[in-house]
Order: structure tokens, then C-alpha cells, then sequence
């Protein structure tokens, strides 16, 4: 019901309505599938593991961000089976599609279809970036996009008005998912000058750094951007803590351990190492207090997300820079 | 003695040297004068040679030879160890005795040919999927189901009923009645003009009056002797279909936000969840909540998102049953409270008779129970609400048939104390309620009027929650 009052009709064959939002969900998909693709290849990739992966990634992404919206919403489906169902009625987590892809992955190196996991995990990546990006402009065209209501002042592209399923009125709300496509755009454009100017200046790109970078910067975004969603997917033994945050703040934490143990591998231990994780643990405990502060002081919000960004984005530029140390010196 | 002539290649066969390829061991062996070449030799170099001492030292620099000739070797196997492994499989593959694989022709089509068909065969199935995705969403022309039409069908004839009052008015007197439905979503907008605010309790004797035929022969608890707090007033809306009056008062340094309804039907008593569906993914404030649904007056619920206990009804249906733990406060459709006490229930099963058998409407899933019969009864213990610590605390009480008391105690301005349940539970018992069940406390404590929350919100600001209950009018948009 509420999709068809909010969701914008694209045509009508016969019976059926098809909306934009999911045509625009599919160039989505295919616009990931094309990034990874072109990145694979271009990487010396193989064609037939490469081919392999796209279906089978695409059938565990669907069925886990299913699993994983029957988890939180357990009491919105009658039960596991039911929510299981093909094409049955109800939402999916993105956070599936990332557990696709790496599961797809994982069971193509053992299996021996690929060699170079780290290769196709980067190629991955920045297929994935650049979906994400194009898929969330599909909340232009329904009532998705579920940030906090801001004040009228705020205007497109940052909130829009997002008619309320149930009053019927208009509300002008954050514009959470153009926000999260234009930062994960930026991201994977940043990765692709990277990526660039690495192949200009002949310097290798190390198997797998894409895609640790690519977790770094969007582990730090998804913690705020979800922050500010109100349909947030909740741990079912606390209804407070986001699903979406844990799994970023994974995605921050993974990169950073690798990049000092780099850093500890090629240079030493440092005593200099020792207060720049200190000052990534405490960022991302300003960071965890923020989330706390807005969820009792929402009124507040600007102030709680300004701080929570800041914090962030200091762990990435230390995180970058423990990347940076931790390669190795030229002889 | 004739000299000596030795070719090079006997020289490093002399030597055993032959086959070791030493690149730059000719330039050294030159410098020793041991380069093999064709060199005639003295005689005395000839004896040299030949003598013990001579041959000791020709070991000597054959050694040395031998050394220095190592030494470049060593060098270059360091050196190859940094190189990759490739020049080593290629060694190793030069002294296998098996030798190298060339690709056949057939071998190579049949690679290719099989790379080929798993490549298009994973195309379709992608271009399949995409299909399917776009598929996924689409959505069908929706037909009036069963309970759309027993909706439309109810609410036609409470218009004719009222409109055939409306003709005999005058020559017989039918009563109008007005009520709603359980599956409107949205409840008809109070008329504006109906809210007021006053000071004192003598300036709204008044409304008492007028709302004579709601009130009926029930005792209000708000009176001209009410102890409200003066500064902050008392707000009402008054209706055909509902009366609301709301007041403070301090109690222990505590506020205690009283709001008083009397409705005129049990379907003006109503909850929302969030998204208005139940185990939606919103969450909102409650003055939202309230404003969205036209409640004339509403209090923040059982958070029944936040944590899974007690037996959730709604719409008449059993979603969720934990019940064993919590006390569940349930409403029947003539807007009673019916409790359940946490070990009452113990299957969904009986649940589901429960429910049947009270035609129950919805259910609230928090406790514990604070009144029953008029007598305060908290618990010495319980799993939720921190009834031991000081908190904001909030209950829903019913005083009579169809009249109901919402209550809030927490702290504003300069009275900041709170109570535990036991301490609430006797000061709700005290306003002469027969039925009380506490609510979510702490910062999900509002209760909302006309847009605003009445009571001072804990941190000061609302947090977002999945659910309210909530009062509307029955009068019809227009009337």
C-alpha cells in the first residue's frame, strides 16, 4: 500500500506497474557489474572467474540482505520461510550485498577460479562504490529516503519533502541517501585518481589496498549517514544499536590493523606508532560518544553530527597515513 | 725441455673447472697469469710446476681461482635469490627429465569453447536477475479487499444513522453516534478552535457543564479543588465526542502531568506504531506521532520495537508473544483495561483464546501493573523500568467506562526529583483511578497535546520511539 501511493510509476504493462526506483535499482546493478568488470580486466583479471562471480554474487547479495532485513524486522514477516520466498513482499539490507561479494569471492579462490583474491576483492570494490552511488539516487522518485526532519530552509540536494505514508503531509527530511550516493560517488572517483596516478608514476598498487581504502572512507561514512536514518536496522537485543554501524565501524577497524601491521612489519616498531593508535582509539570513542550525545539530544543533531564527521574523518586521514608508513622504502 | 703449451679449454679441464661458467674469472685469472693462454713456459717455470712447493702453490691460486670465481657465483645466487621464481621453475624445468607441454590445437578450442559457453551462460543469468530485480518491485493494481469494504459499509451507516437524526430533528430525538474504525489509519483532524488554555481551576467549571451529557453520572477527577500548579495552566479540548482536560500538579518535588479524557465511543481509544504497520522500521517522536494521526491528546507507548516481552496485539491479532515475564495491559473493544499478569499467559495458544474470547482490540506490552481494583499493587520485582532507581515514569489509568487518566511524573524547572514504581504506584493510586499500567519512562515519556509536549522531556529532547496511544475525536471532518 505504501509503495503505491509513494513510489513513482515509470509505465504500465497490463497489470503490472513498474516504478523508477527499481529500474533505476537495476542500472544500478548493472553499473556495478561494468566498474568491476572494466577494473578486473584491466588488472589481468580472468574472464571466466570474472564472468562466474557476477551471478552468483548477485543471488547471495539478494538472499542475505533479505536474512539479514528478516533479522531486524523479524516482526514484519511471518517468519524465516516466508521472508525467503522468492519475489515475496518486503525490504532488503545492503549490507547483504557486501556478504555477497565477499562470500562469492572467498568460494571462487578456493575453488580455485581465480588466484589473486585481493585483485578481484578491489575490482569488487569499486563496482560496488560506484552501484551503491547510482542505486540510492533511486530515492528521488519514493518516500525512502528517511532522514531526520530539518527545518525548510535546508534544500535539495541535502533534504527534500518526503510525504509522510500515513498523514499524507509532506515533511522535509535529510536527504540521507543522496548524501550517502554523492560521498560513496566521491569515493570511488577518488579511488579511480588514485588508482591513476599510481599507474602514471609506474608505482604498483598493492592486491587489495583498493578495497581497504574503499572500507576505510565508507566504513566512516555509513556510521554517520546512518546514524541519521530513522528506519535504522537494529541488533534485536538492542534496539539502540545499529546493525549498519557495527559493520562500518568493521570496515574502518579491518584497514587500520592491516595498515599498522605493515607498519610494524616494514619499519619497526616506532615509538611514534604508539599515540597515532591512541588517537585513532580515541576518535572513534568521540565518535561512539556523539551517537550516544544525539540519541539523547536530538536537537542537537547539527552539532553531534559536525563533531562525529570530524572524528571520522581524522581516523581516515590516520589510516592513510599508516598505509603511507607502512610501505615499503625503496632501496 | 720443449714450453708447454696449454689450450685453454685443457686448462680448465686441468683444473675440473669446465663447467662452471664464470664470467668474469678470465679477467681474474689474467691478473694471476693463469688465463690459459697460449703461453710458452720456461723451463724453470716448467720445474716450478712441477716441484711440491710449486704445486702447493699452484693449489694455492687455483684456490684462489676457485675462490674468487665462487665469489661472483655467490654474489649472483643472492642476487637471483631476490629475482622471481620464474628463472627457477625454468631451471628446474631445463633438468626434468619430462619434457615441456606445448598446447594442442584441439586443447586450445576446447578451452576456449568452454570459457566461452560459461561466460554467456552467466551473462543470461545476470540479464535474468536484472530482470528479476526490476521485477522484484513492480507492483499490481490493487482490488478492495474484504475489510475495505465491512470499512466503508460501517462508515455508511453511521452516516445515514446521523443523518436520519438530523431529518427527525425536531420530531424524535435520535441520538447521533459517531465512532471510528480500527483500520483508519488516520482519525479526523480536532477543530482548532476547540483547544483553550486556562489558569485556574474556577476559570473551567464552565466546560464541566457543558460537557454534562459526555460526562454523564461519572465523577471527574479534575475538580475546582484540583491542586494544579497555577503557572503552567490547564489545557482542554471539548468535543461532542471527547473531553480533555490536562493539568500539573507537585508531588514530592515531582510533576506529575495529569491529562483527564472522557470519550464518547471505545473506538476514540486507539494506538499507532510507527509507519503504521506493525514491525515497521520507524521510528519517530511522539508530538510527530500525534500530529500525523489528528490525536487530540497522546502519550508515548511500550517502545514495543525496542525490546520483544509481553503479548503485542494489534488490529485485533496476536503479533508477538513473550509473555511470561512482563505484565500485558490489553484493551477489548468496548475500551477496558484487562491485565494479564506476567505468568498468566504462558502459550501463544491461550494467548490467542485470550484474545478471542475478550475481543481484544490492541495490547500494551510494558508494565507492571501499578492499580488493580483501585488498590496499588507494583511489584517488588520486575525486568523492566528500573522500578527501584528514580526515573521519569508513565501510565495509562482508567478511572471509569470510557474515561481514562494519561500520567507523566518527571522533573521541570526547579522541582527535579523522580520516583521509583513503588513511590509512582501510590501516588497514581491516590487520584482514585481503579486500573493503572505503567509505560515506557525515562526519555521516552511524553505526553502530547496539540502538537507540543505537555511535560518537560528528559535531556530535553524527544527521542524517537515506534509507537503511541493516543485519544481522538469521532466528530467527522466538516460537522
Amino acid at each position: 500500500m505504501e509503495n503505491e501511493i509513494m513510489e513513482k510509476i515509470a509505465f504500465i504493462s497490463g497489470g503490472t506497474f513498474f516504478y523508477w526506483s527499481s529500474i533505476i535499482l537495476a542500472l544500478a546493478v548493472a553499473t556495478a557489474i561494468a566498474f568491476y568488470m572494466a577494473f578486473y580486466l584491466a588488472r589481468g583479471g580472468s574472464a571466466t572467474g570474472m564472468s562466474v562471480a557476477i551471478p552468483i554474487a548477485l543471488v547471495l547479495s539478494v538472499v542475505l540482505g533479505r536474512a539479514a532485513h528478516w533479522y531486524s524486522r523479524a516482526d514484519a514477516y511471518a517468519g524465516f520461510a516466508a521472508a525467503m520466498e522468492p519475489f515475496s513482499p518486503g525490504g532488503y539490507a545492503l549490507l547483504g550485498a557486501f556478504g555477497g561479494c565477499l562470500i562469492t569471492a572467498c568460494l571462487l579462490r578456493l575453488t580455485k577460479l581465480i588466484r589473486n583474491l585481493p585483485a578481484m576483492l578491489d575490482a569488487m570494490a569499486f563496482g560496488g562504490g560506484a552501484g551503491i552511488a547510482v542505486g540510492r539516487l533511486a530515492s528521488l522518485f519514493n518516500a525512502s529516503d528517511r532522514g531526520i526532519v530539518v527545518a525548510d530552509t535546508v534544500g535539495f540536494p541535502f533534504a527534500y519533502p518526503v510525504v509522510n505514508a500515513v498523514s499524507g503531509v509532506a515533511e522535509n527530511r535529510l536527504a540521507t541517501f543522496m548524501i550517502q550516493s554523492m560521498l560513496t560517488g566521491g569515493i570511488v572517483i577518488a579511488l579511480l585518481v588514485f588508482v591513476l596516478v599510481s599507474a602514471l608514476r609506474r608505482k604498483k598498487v598493492r592486491d587489495g589496498d583498493v578495497c581497504l581504502l574503499f572500507l576505510l572512507a565508507y566504513g566512516a561514512c555509513q556510521i554517520v549517514c546512518d546514524s541519521t536514518r530513522y528506519d535504522s536496522l537494529f541488533l534485536r537485543s538492542n534496539g539502540f544499536i545499529s546493525i549498519v554501524q557495527i559493520l562500518g565501524l568493521v570496515a574502518l577497524l579491518v584497514p587500520v590493523i592491516i595498515f599498522s601491521v605493515r607498519m610494524v612489519r616494514n619499519r619497526g616498531m616506532k615509538v611514534w606508532f604508539i599515540p597515532v593508535w591512541l588517537a585513532t582509539a580515541g576518535l572513534l570513542g568521540g565518535a561512539a560518544y556523539m551517537e550516544y550525545y544525539v540519541q539523547r539530544h536530538g536537537d542537537l543533531a547539527g552539532f553531534s553530527y559536525g563533531v562525529m564527521s570530524g572524528c571520522l574523518a581524522a581516523v581516515v586521514v590516520l589510516g592513510l597515513l599508516m598505509r603511507k608508513t607502512g610501505e615499503p622504502r625503496k632501496k | 725441455m720443449e714450453d708447454e703449451i696449454l689450450e685453454k679449454d685443457d686448462f680448465w679441464k686441468e683444473l675440473g673447472l669446465d663447467e662452471i661458467n664464470f664470467d668474469n674469472l678470465d679477467a681474474v685469472l689474467a691478473e694471476l697469469g693463469m688465463d690459459g693462454e697460449s703461453t710458452v713456459k720456461s723451463e724453470a717455470d716448467v720445474k716450478k710446476a712441477e716441484s711440491p712447493v710449486k704445486k702447493d702453490s699452484v693449489k694455492k691460486k687455483t684456490k684462489k681461482a676457485e675462490t674468487a670465481a665462487k665469489k661472483p657465483a655467490e654474489k649472483k645466487t643472492t642476487a637471483q635469490k631476490k629475482q622471481p621464481s620464474q628463472k627457477k621453475k625454468k631451471a628446474e624445468a631445463a633438468r626434468s627429465d619430462i619434457p615441456e607441454r606445448r598446447p594442442t590445437v584441439i586443447g586450445t578450442v576446447a578451452s576456449t569453447a568452454v570459457k566461452t559457453v560459461a561466460v554467456v551462460i552467466c551473462a543470461l543469468i545476470t540479464v535474468s536477475l536484472l530482470c528479476g530485480i526490476v521485477l522484484m518491485s513492480a507492483g499490481t493494481a490493487s482490488s478492495m479487499n474484504g475489510a475495505s469494504n465491512v470499512a466503508i459499509l460501517d462508515k455508511f451507516d453511521m452516516f445515514m444513522t446521523n443523518q436520519i437524526s438530523n431529518a427527525l430533528d425536531g420530531v424524535l430525538s435520535v441520538e447521533k453516534v459517531y465512532w471510528l474504525n480500527d483500520s483508519d489509519m488516520v482519525a479526523p483532524k480536532p477543530k482548532a478552535d476547540n483547544y483553550g488554555h486556562v489558569s485556574t481551576p474556577a476559570e473551567l467549571m464552565w466546560l464541566l457543564e457543558e460537557a454534562a451529557d459526555l460526562i454523564g453520572d461519572q465523577e471527574m477527577i479534575f475538580n475546582e479543588n484540583t491542586p494544579v500548579w497555577v503557572e503552567k495552566g490547564i489545557h482542554y479540548y471539548y468535543d461532542e465526542t471527547i473531553l480533555v482536560i490536562t493539568w500539573k500538579e507537585v508531588i514530592d518535588r515531582v510533576v506529575y502531568n495529569l491529562s483527564e479524557v472522557r470519550i464518547a465511543h471505545p473506538s476514540q481509544f486507539r494506538r499507532f506504531l510507527a509507519g503504521g504497520e506493525f514491525g515497521s522500521d520507524k521510528q519517530y517522536i511522539t508530538t510527530d506521532m500525534a500530529s500525523s494521526v489528528n490525536a487530540v491528546v497522546a502519550s508515548s507507548g511500550d517502545f514495543y520495537k525496542y525490546r520483544r516481552n509481553g503479548a503485542v496485539v494489534y488490529g485485533g491479532q496476536l503479533r508477538r508473544f513473550e509473555g511470561e515475564k512482563v505484565d500485558t495491559c490489553f484493551i477489548n473493544e468496548d475500551g477496558d483495561l484487562l491485565f494479564a499478569y506476567r505468568g498468566d499467559l504462558t502459550s501463544e495458544e491461550q494467548a490467542i483464546r485470550y484474545i478471542e474470547e475478550n475481543k481484544v482490540r490492541f495490547s500494551l506490552a510494558f508494565g507492571p501493573v501499578l492499580v488493580d481494583g483501585g488498590k496499588a499493587c507494583p511489584p517488588a520485582s520486575y525486568m523492566l523500568g528500573e522500578i527501584h532507581d528514580h526515573y521519569a515514569r508513565a501510565a495509562i489509568c482508567q478511572v471509569d467506562k470510557l474515561h481514562y487518566l494519561l500520567i507523566s511524573a518527571c522533573g521541570e524547572d526547579g522541582y527535579q526529583n523522580r520516583h521509583t514504581i513503588a513511590e509512582f504506584a501510590a501516588n497514581v493510586e491516590s487520584f482514585g483511578v481503579q486500573k493503572a499500567y505503567a509505560l515506557d519512562g525515562g526519555q521516552t515519556t511524553v505526553i502530547a497535546m496539540d502538537g507540543k509536549a505537555i511535560n518537560d522531556v528528559e535531556f530535553g529532547s524527544q527521542r524517537q520511539i515506534s509507537d503511541i496511544l493516543y485519544f481522538a475525536t469521532a466528530m467527522p471532518d466538516g460537522e
